[in-house]
């Protein structure tokens, strides 16, 4: 691989990264703006919102709509530190230092993250299960309950991060000690 | 990798070598073409690992055995 190749796939991995925890941050701040929305359409203190299906949904129960909302800003939250640590390996590479103990911890927080995003992500749809099931409308989509092979996509990228992490871990210890040879 | 030092340690000669031979630091990297820092670091005991190429260019220059170059010192 060219180096110039090499430079515009950092390039464009670390813009992507900035991007997207540029997206994460403006999702996860609508989503914490949603929370006294909730409350205030669950007291019926918002008129205007009544007639909506989604008022229907707060007013079945209001504590599982802010339940949502709160997961879905700590999901957010843990994917604005994922693809942040992402961004801090990708700047390493780019320094032509990426075997250190600091980059296979990042990895291992990486794994963390997304395996509590994973967690996370079921919980919300209980919780939609939930809701759907309290609203009695027979309205549970396929969403909520399906299987799909994206779950299996994470749990692999999960197991990909902690192995990625221990190669790091050796690669770091291999080049402390190729340090000192002489 | 291999494991953590449990006691003993080696000690490299190559000061006294350096003495006996007359010869400076800086002599010995010009032979051996290596580095003055590596050298340097090798002779304060400060490295880690030394290559077979690199004993044998000290050896060869030094006209001495990889004996003469390392000690082991019970700890």
């Amino acid at each position: 691989m060219s180096e110039k190749s090499e430079d515009a796939l950092l390039l464009s991995g670390r813009m992507l990264a900035r991007l997207l925890q540029w997206l994460c941050a403006l999702a996860g701040g609508v989503v914490l703006l949603l929370i006294p929305i909730i409350v205030l359409v669950s007291q019926d203190m918002m008129p205007g919102f009544s007639s909506t299906n989604r008022s229907d949904t707060i007013e079945a129960s209001p504590l599982s709509a802010i339940a949502i909302a709160v997961m879905l800003a700590l999901i957010l939250a843990l994917l604005f530190r994922f693809f942040g640590k992402l961004r801090a390996i990708i700047l390493s590479v780019g320094e032509g230092d990426p075997f250190t103990p600091e980059n296979a911890r990042r990895l291992d927080a990486m794994a963390w993250l997304f395996l509590g995003v994973k967690i996370m992500t079921v919980l919300v749809a209980g919780l939609r299960l939930h809701l759907a099931s309290l609203m009695d409308k027979g309205a549970i989509d396929g969403n909520v309950l399906g299987f799909s092979l994206y779950d299996l996509d994470a749990l692999l990228i999960v197991i990909v991060l902690f192995v990625l992490a221990r190669m790091f871990r050796h690669g770091s210890a291999m080049r402390e000690d190729l340090k000192g040879t002489v | 990798m291999p494991p953590e030092d449990e006691g003993g340690s080696i000690t490299v000669k190559l000061d006294d070598l350096l003495h006996q031979r007359r010869m400076t630091l800086t002599e010995l990297a010009d032979h051996v073409g290596l580095t003055l820092a590596n050298l340097s670091i090798l002779k304060t005991g400060k490295a880690r690992a030394i290559r077979f190429s690199t004993l044998r260019a000290i050896c060869r220059a030094l006209q001495c055995q990889p004996g003469d170059l390392l000690v082991y010192e019970e700890g």
